[in-house]
């Protein structure tokens, strides 16, 4: 019966094969398989290599603004430009012996410590143009540049599942509970369309490494603008000190 | 934008393109999913034709990507699969006469029902005619391993209630 039923079996494989699809598009097809293959590794590549410059660039920036921290002391650079003031100062800590100028956080709620704050949970401004994928929060960092000013800055992005999604830089200056924090100013926008992957925090001073496009027909992959935003602290709020290099604002499918 | 590949990488695909989609279409039962099975164990020869190409026999090499494509994909797929109860509904009533015709339908489709180790391991025996040793190389199992699976195969071949014709317990049972 076994051998009745290998015979059957192999004339069964054999009679089905001319039921296989045609070779035609195969080569074709592979070809473009490959191409994508190596566009995705050529992504991976640049993203690597863009991971590790900007590494070693924070790396000498913090070494720098510890080296002055040590050399200079106390700093306490000008306001350089004023910002909108959101509302007369009213120094709520007149205790400070600060040398600062006054601190104007007035608006800023007191109801849990910024560090409370389950970043998680916030309801970002962000989050209606994530839709459905939502918020993902990259980093949190908690500057208190006159050392009387408690902030928190929040590097969030889309959760997208591929690519690289436009950061969205906040400045918190308060919370009224864990969830609810009080959004003092939005640095980077998503509409400026910066990639980011961190930010760092160092006395008056956040600085974040970004990538852009210089035009719409660069690439995803591979952003070809690259720069160094600076923003100090002026007293009422944080001023960006350098200067943008013109960069495409590319409307990212799904953003 | 398109890939330059190898020129006697693509004289490769061109030669022996038609035999890997037979061989996966064997496997698959399914011809997008053959080709889809094809095209990315292509993409991998590419990406390592060098070694390939220096390998004793391109040939195994390839089969063996091709069919660790195949065994991967399953794994992939295998809660999205119907196959069993769908095949069996669809088939055409060719009971009572079984003719050589109905007899490789039903074949094929009591094939189709295997799990994809025991069908690789009849196509491998019985399609490209390989000895157990090459299959349980192929498989990465042991020559007894490969044994067990075609055994079990060939059980449940037996058992198959369309490849019966002379078996009237079949008809008993589903008559009761």
């Amino acid at each position: 019966v076994t051998s009745s039923l290998e015979e059957l079996l192999r004339d069964t494989l054999h009679a089905h094969t001319t039921d296989a699809p045609d070779a035609g598009r195969l080569l074709v097809n592979v070809r473009r398989g490959v191409e994508r293959r190596r566009r995705n590794h050529v992504a991976a590549v640049s993203l690597l290599a863009a991971a590790s410059v900007v590494a070693v660039i924070m790396a000498v920036a913090v070494a720098i603004s510890v080296g002055s921290r040590h050399a200079t002391t106390p700093v306490s650079p000008p306001p350089i430009v004023a910002t909108t003031t959101p509302s007369p100062s009213s120094p709520a800590t007149s205790t400070s012996t600060s040398t600062e100028p006054p601190t104007t956080a007035s608006t800023a709620p007191v109801g849990v410590p910024l560090t409370s704050v389950d970043w998680q949970s916030v309801s970002y401004p962000l989050a209606t143009r994530c839709a459905p994928v939502g918020v993902r929060v990259v980093q949190v960092a908690y500057p208190n540049p006159t050392g009387n000013t408690p902030l928190a800055a929040v590097l969030v992005e889309c959760n997208a599942g591929a690519g690289t999604p436009p950061v969205v830089l906040y400045v918190y200056d308060g919370a009224v509970s864990t969830r609810q924090p009080h959004l003092a100013s939005t640095l980077v926008s998503d509409t400026d369309e910066w990639q980011a992957a961190s930010f760092s925090a160092a006395g008056t001073d956040l600085t974040m490494n970004v990538a852009g496009f210089s035009s719409a027909t660069v690439p995803n992959c591979c952003p070809d603008v690259h720069t160094q935003l600076v923003w100090r602290w002026t007293g009422s709020g944080y001023q960006l000190v350098s200067t943008v290099p013109p960069h495409a604002r590319i409307p990212i499918a799904g953003f | 934008v398109v890939a330059e590949l190898p020129d006697d990488f693509e004289g490769y695909v061109a030669e022996r393109g038609s035999g890997l989609l037979r061989f996966a279409y064997l496997l698959t039962g399914d011809r997008s999913r053959a080709e889809d099975v094809v095209q990315d164990a292509m993409v991998k020869v590419c990406t390592r034709w060098d070694r390939v190409v220096a390998a004793d026999v391109p040939d195994a090499y390839v089969r063996r990507i091709v069919l660790n494509e195949f065994l991967r994909w399953k794994r992939r797929r295998a809660s999205h699969e119907i196959v069993g109860d769908v095949l069996d509904r669809a088939r055409p009533d060719a009971r009572d006469e079984l003719d050589e015709l109905a007899q490789r339908d039903a074949v094929w489709r009591a094939l189709l029902k295997l799990p994809r180790r025991q069908r690789s391991v009849l196509v491998l025996r019985y399609y490209e005619s390989l000895p157990d040793r090459d299959i349980a190389s192929l498989l990465g199992c042991t020559e007894g391993t490969v044994r067990s699976l075609a055994s079990r195969a060939f059980d449940a071949l037996r058992r198959d209630r369309h490849l019966a014709p002379d078996r009237q317990p079949v008809r008993h049972r589903e008559d009761t």
